[in-house]
């Protein structure tokens, strides 16, 4: 069963030209009736989040700054990211909606949540927005559960690097972040030494793969170095930071994975997220058709329904980097570990 | 207070950073400082193509009318957003001891307060940001 909600209505946010368009939701919901899913769809309302809600990650001073700069008309908050009038209502009903699937799936305990908002969020820091992102949705609905006792796994198979989740979480023992994506590539963070804070040691892993990278090597990457820090941290709660941007055909950076690869690494997230406790959050992906079908993919995993997938690609650059990972991270721990106990020089 | 050493400026092409970088030439000479010019990329620079191959010729021409010996001025690209590449140029060795960018650069809807680079730089900044106005008439003239 898929936990959604009503379709959100982004056309207020919307800078002429700039690729974070509304036309992408409509791509979205495309990939999602491809799947004819019927009777098998719940849609909850759209909800705005509450203060209290985005401030568990987000700097109070910043809320009212974005809220006062959209009031006033909205502009440039960076040479990528802009705000409209209307951008600030639609990130807190982004953000909420986000906590109204999670609700919903935790009333019902199955399904698999699917959130299909904008903006997207996972460069947007505590007190900045970037990369496209106002509000970090993926992080407000890890904190939420964080604060119910959950742990929380977030794994971002978006093409870059989520540095605003990474460096909310960044000393929170109780989050797993785990980020595949292109590097060197915006926003230029994420290399593998990034392991977490003091407090959250290991609780940060990062695979920085090349330009060209297949869904072979990313897939190698998350079960191989990814897949024993989840087991060993076995989150009760897994967060998919969903973005599509490394189709081999999204403008955007030059990964060369397929809609097959994104149903790979679905298959690979549902052998470890509990059932009822797994949500999916849409970040980037600007290819329309490519983001319809990768959509429809992913969905498709996890739902155990049929649809046309491309096939999944092999053989690209990257799996020496896989065991380079491993080694620097290894090595990374090892330092951090023994500075936390207070042993480093 | 010490001299800064190390001066990072920000830069896109724009007369605002040429000003932002003739400034800096001119703090450098008087320092004996060594200067990183650095740009950043971001996310629609690489969508929309944007050729910024030039950026090192246009920033030599600019050190070589100033005092400056060619072989303190370095020139970077860094993937990011115009803060957090300044920011991370002020944080990893060798670390920066000034930060310097004009009031804006390249916009479409001409910069408003809140995500202006220079005031980010300055909420978030451990060292000092200096914030160049552009000036009438030809940059440093």
């Amino acid at each position: 069963m898929l936990i959604t909600h009503e379709i959100l209505d982004s056309t207020g946010h919307e800078d002429p030209g700039h690729p974070e368009r509304p036309a992408r939701l409509d791509a979205v919901w495309a990939g999602v009736a491809d799947l004819h899913l019927d009777s098998d769809v719940v849609r909850v309302p759209v909800r705005s989040a509450g203060r209290a809600e985005l401030a568990r990650v987000h700097e109070p001073v910043y809320l009212d700054h974005l809220g006062a700069f959209c009031f006033e008309g909205g502009g440039e908050l960076d040479p990528d990211t802009y705000a409209t009038y209307d951008s600030w209502p639609l990130a807190q009903q982004a953000a909420g909606t986000g906590l109204a699937v999670l609700e919903e799936l935790h009333r019902r305990g199955e399904g698999v949540g699917f959130v299909a908002v904008r903006p997207p969020g996972h460069h947007a820091l505590r007190d900045r927005a970037m990369g496209f992102c106002l509000i970090n949705n993926v992080a407000v609905a890890a904190a939420a559960l964080r604060s119910a006792g959950e742990r929380v796994a977030v794994i971002d198979w978006d093409v870059h690097h989520g540095n605003g989740t990474q460096a909310i979480f960044w000393n929170d023992p109780d989050v797993l972040y785990v980020s595949a994506h292109e590097w060197p590539l915006f926003p230029g963070s994420g290399v593998a030494a990034e392991v977490g804070g003091l407090a959250a040691v290991d609780r940060t892993v990062n695979l920085p793969l090349p330009a060209g990278a297949t869904g072979d090597v990313v897939l190698q990457a998350l079960e191989e170095v990814a897949g024993p820090v989840i087991d060993d941290f076995d989150p009760t709660w897994t967060l998919i930071s969903a973005g599509f941007d490394g189709h081999r055909d999204d403008p955007m950076a030059d990964f060369e994975m397929t809609s097959g690869d994104y149903a790979r690494l679905a298959a690979w997230v549902r052998g470890f997220a509990r059932p009822g406790r797994l949500a999916i959050y849409l970040e980037g992906g600007y290819d329309l058709d490519a983001l319809r079908h990768s959509v429809a993919g992913t969905l498709a995993a996890l739902l155990d329904a049929p649809t046309p997938l491309e096939d999944r690609s092999q053989g690209g650059p990257g799996v020496d980097q896989v065991a380079r990972i491993r080694t620097e991270r290894h090595q990374t721990l090892q330092l951090v570990r023994a500075q936390a106990l207070g042993e480093a020089p | 207070m010490k001299r800064p050493s190390r001066i990072v400026v920000g830069y896109d092409g724009s007369a605002h950073a040429d000003g932002a970088l003739d400034f800096a030439l001119m703090m450098a000479g008087s320092c004996r400082a060594e200067v990183l010019v650095l740009h950043a990329t971001g996310l629609l620079e690489r969508y929309e193509h944007r050729d910024v191959t030039h950026l090192p010729d246009q920033v030599a021409a600019r050190v070589a009318a100033s005092r400056l010996p060619a072989a303190r001025v370095h020139f970077a690209f860094d993937d990011g957003d115009p803060c957090t590449t300044l920011l991370r140029a002020a944080e990893l060795e060798p670390a920066a001891d000034l930060i310097v960018v004009g009031t804006r650069g390249h916009t479409t809807h001409g910069g408003r307060l809140l995500g202006s680079t220079s005031l980010e730089l300055a909420e978030h900044a451990t060292v000092p940001v200096v914030i160049v106005p552009l000036q009438e008439g030809p940059a440093g003239a």
